[in-house]
């Protein structure tokens, strides 16, 4: 019952889309962060964050423009034009007054990992500390940790850890179950240990401020109704994890 | 409960497989206002109960305070030691705890199976019909995990986490005040006692009324200017555009001022919201549908914030946060602070800091806050917080069952006063009047005076008129930050806010929602205010005569 009325709203917010007024086309800036969005060696989008956006945009009947920055231009970017966004930045209590948000667009279970051929076992967080943690550049999560004490290393980017992991170059990585199982894929050794889930972190697509309010109330709708539908749970699905 | 005693221990004491675990426990958990047998039976009730879960995972969360920090790190481990149950107990901020808790219920996904959040959600929670009803689920469902020694009317949040239909949708965790806080060794000093007589005509004490705490605020910044060498301020506070903005004025600084009616625990009809309430339904929130948003008091208690703010405090505190400004006074350049959160008692009683002195001893107190213009006695005077367990409707059965008795670990007799002597939180009347507290009172700046004393039921949380408190809250810093930035006047800002205050339920109006709000027409603010009570006319001279209180005469008025 609950499903079928999302499905007829869903139905309804896309014949209103059409029936919307022509207005400046969004541009979203993804920031490489594979797996969730990168440009594979054509140049195409891909990732599961890119794969949420355009099933949202396409539901909303919204025209977008992709294109991929590093973060900080990308949120500079923001901040200059009404119609831009940046896909994702984690809502957090100092940015919410500076953007428009749409979420959540995605939700990831962090947890610390050990290599698989090393599995560490720890109960918490302080008995944690004791050990080194891998992360990468620009994650809010590796910052989470430093600020509790923990001693972070920052590779450059994310994908570079499965392999410092498997050579012991620190006994623990800090990572999403999505990042842990393709980055693991990628770099051909297996899937890491998981020693301590401790963070659920939930990102959303951060837009100017001045953004067209309608248009955001719209996608914050339909993104919902999306989740409602199962069909934000299924893109999870393709990319090996769940949500519940 | 007694009676409860008599059957759990038997029960519990002769089982010598649970005993190793439950004895070793013990250890961990002292001290404790229960008896050792007693501990003893109620921890083995805990593995005993918990074995039909053994081996599940329950994730939790809640926001950022040294209480939760020691239940994630400290208490979580012993209860999967003792029960089996792994739990993941996550720890952010309390902006994302709100959040996470609306995607739950906005997505229908299933992203946590309890929450710690604050009793201000009342409203929308006995409203939305997706927050489970503890006091149904005990004596229903959840009858078999429910701790027969749970005592729940030994907990002294409970009216601020009960509906107006008489459910129980939250069980408090951890609860703090928002006290008057001050430096106790500057104001017994004798030469700014006598300095601050001859310039003002009274004592130097702790101030009754908010013309008191502005002409204190005025001594130390302008003419103390120094103590020691060093800078000090009459004041501190924050106002950057933040979320945490909105708190300071949502967390009963309007109340406070007298905006609202008489009545505990919000005052009735009008509350310190200013929003009117019939029945269970909110009528308005601008005096022209009956509410005190835009009232003169309400105009009154922005304007002094902001005019402190700028005056008095030290200049960098209007670019601050809550987080930012919160360890401020702890550095020693602050005399006073009207809006104080008794969350910080730890971080302002570690040895080696400016504001304790060789002995291990504060330098400060803290006492009543004072009152504003328009308050008269019978009024909430501050704000607590209750942090409480929730848990949403959709959480599935078993999940739900282990969280629960989680919850009731972390708060039960067996571990609440060991959790309260770490993060100075209680939520327990037995804690609150135990010897370990007495024992602690000297080194805690008049904490323990409080809990003990008959305000503690005027300092209210939010209350059930708010039905939607995740969004309205936001209204209040939108709203509220161009009057700091001096880009309007404090009378606009206050009416733009009771604009969008009505808008917000004119919108819930329509949903259908349990007691939503049944706006009044819009009439004229006059009429309204000729009535008796709240919105209130504005008085012809705010800065009445100050009044102060030496500390002990302060403290002889909560008892």
């Amino acid at each position: 019952m609950r499903g079928s009325k999302w499905a007829r709203l869903l139905i309804l917010l896309s014949v209103a889309a059409l029936t919307l007024p022509v207005r400046a086309e969004l541009t979203v800036y993804a920031w490489p962060r594979e797996p969730l969005s990168y440009q594979d060696r054509d140049g195409k989008p891909k990732g599961l964050a890119v794969d949420i956006l355009a099933t949202l945009m396409e539901q909303a009947g919204e025209p977008y423009q992709l294109k991929f920055a590093p973060l900080n231009r990308a949120m500079q970017a923001v901040t200059k034009k009404p119609e831009v966004c940046v896909l994702l930045l984690e809502r957090r209590q100092e940015r919410e007054a500076h953007y428009s948000w749409v979420g959540p667009l995605l939700i990831s279970r962090f947890s610390l990992y050990s290599a698989a051929e090393n599995p560490l076992t720890v109960s918490d967080l302080e008995n944690a500390k004791a050990f080194r943690v891998l992360s990468h550049m620009g994650s809010g999560v590796g910052n989470y940790l430093e600020e509790i004490g923990f001693n972070v290393d920052y590779s450059n980017h994310n994908g570079l850890n499965p392999d410092k992991l498997m050579r012991q170059r620190a006994p623990l990585w800090a990572t999403s179950e999505v990042s842990a199982q393709v980055l693991s894929k990628q770099a051909e050794v297996a899937m890491p240990h998981e020693v301590l889930p401790f963070l659920t972190v939930m990102e959303a697509m951060a837009c100017n401020v001045r953004s067209d309010r309608l248009r955001q109330q719209r996608l914050q709708s339909t993104l919902l109704a999306l989740y409602r539908t199962g069909q934000i749970q299924q893109l999870y699905q393709r990319y090996g994890v769940t949500l519940d | 409960m007694k009676r409860l005693w008599a059957w759990l221990l038997p029960l519990c004491l002769s089982s010598p497989s649970q005993a190793d675990v439950a004895q070793l426990l013990q250890d961990h958990l002292q001290p404790t206002t229960l008896t050792a047998d007693e501990q003893l039976a109620e921890l083995r009730w805990f593995s005993q109960t918990a074995q039909p879960y053994r081996g599940l995972t329950v994730r939790v969360v809640s926001e950022r305070i040294a209480t939760h920090w020691y239940e994630s790190q400290v208490l979580a481990p012993l209860f999967t030691r003792l029960t089996g149950i792994r739990v993941i107990h996550e720890i952010t901020g309390e902006d994302d705890v709100v959040n996470k808790l609306n995607a739950q219920q906005d997505t229908g996904l299933h992203l946590y199976d309890g929450y710690i959040s604050d009793s201000d959600l009342i409203g929308a929670h006995f409203r939305g019909g997706q927050v489970l009803a503890l006091s149904d689920f005990m004596v229903g469902d959840g009858a078999g995990v429910t701790l027969p020694t749970l005592a729940l009317d030994d907990f002294i949040g409970l009216p601020f986490t009960t509906g107006p239909d008489g459910k129980l949708y939250q069980l408090p965790d951890q609860q703090f005040a928002n006290l008057y806080w001050f430096r106790h060794d500057w104001f017994t000093r004798p030469e700014l006692q006598k300095a601050f007589r001859q310039q003002y005509g009274y004592d130097l004490g702790v101030p009754q009324n908010w013309s008191a705490y502005e002409d204190i605020a005025e001594f130390f910044t302008y003419h103390v200017k120094k103590i020691d060498g060093l800078p000090v301020y009459g004041h501190m506070d924050y106002g950057a555009h933040d979320p945490s903005l909105g708190w300071r004025l949502s967390d009963a600084w309007l109340g406070m001022a007298g905006v609202g009616d008489l009545g505990l625990p919000n005052g009735l009809p009008v509350d310190d919201w200013g929003i009117r309430v019939e029945g269970c339904h909110p009528v308005g929130a601008s005096m022209a549908r009956g509410g005190a948003l835009d009232s003169p008091a309400a105009v009154y208690a922005l304007e002094r914030y902001v005019f402190w703010l700028k005056r008095f405090a030290p200049p960098e505190a209007i670019q601050l946060t809550f987080t930012q400004a919160g360890p401020v006074p702890s550095q020693g350049q602050i005399a006073q602070q009207i809006f104080w959160y008794t969350a910080f008692t730890a971080d302002y009683t570690r040895p080696g800091i400016e504001v304790v002195d060789d002995d291990g001893l504060p330098l400060w107190r803290v006492a009543p806050s004072p009152h504003g213009a328009y308050w008269q006695p019978g009024m909430k005077s501050g704000y607590q917080d209750a942090g409480s367990w929730t848990f949403l409707t959709n959480t599935p059965p078993e999940q739900l069952k282990a969280a629960w008795l989680y919850a009731q670990f972390l708060v039960s007799r067996s571990v609440s006063l060991n959790k309260t002597l770490h993060g100075l939180t209680p939520i327990r009347r037995s804690d609150i009047f135990s010897q370990a507290m007495t024992e602690r009172a000297a080194s805690l700046g008049g904490l323990v005076e409080f809990y003990r004393s008959q305000a503690v039921h005027a300092w209210t949380p939010t209350g059930t008129n708010v039905p939607d408190y995740a969004e309205m809250a936001s209204l209040w810093w939108k709203e509220a930050h161009p009057a700091i930035a001096g880009r309007i006047t404090a009378g606009q800002a206050m009416r733009n806010l009771a604009q969008a205050m009505d808008a917000h339920l004119a919108g819930l109006e329509k949903t259908g929602l349990h007691c939503a709000p049944k706006l009044n027409p819009v009439t004229s603010a006059a009429q309204w205010q000729a009535r008796p009570g709240a919105p209130k006319p504005a008085l012809a001279h705010e800065k009445s005569q100050g009044v102060t209180l030496s500390y002990e005469e302060a403290m002889r008025a909560w008892q």
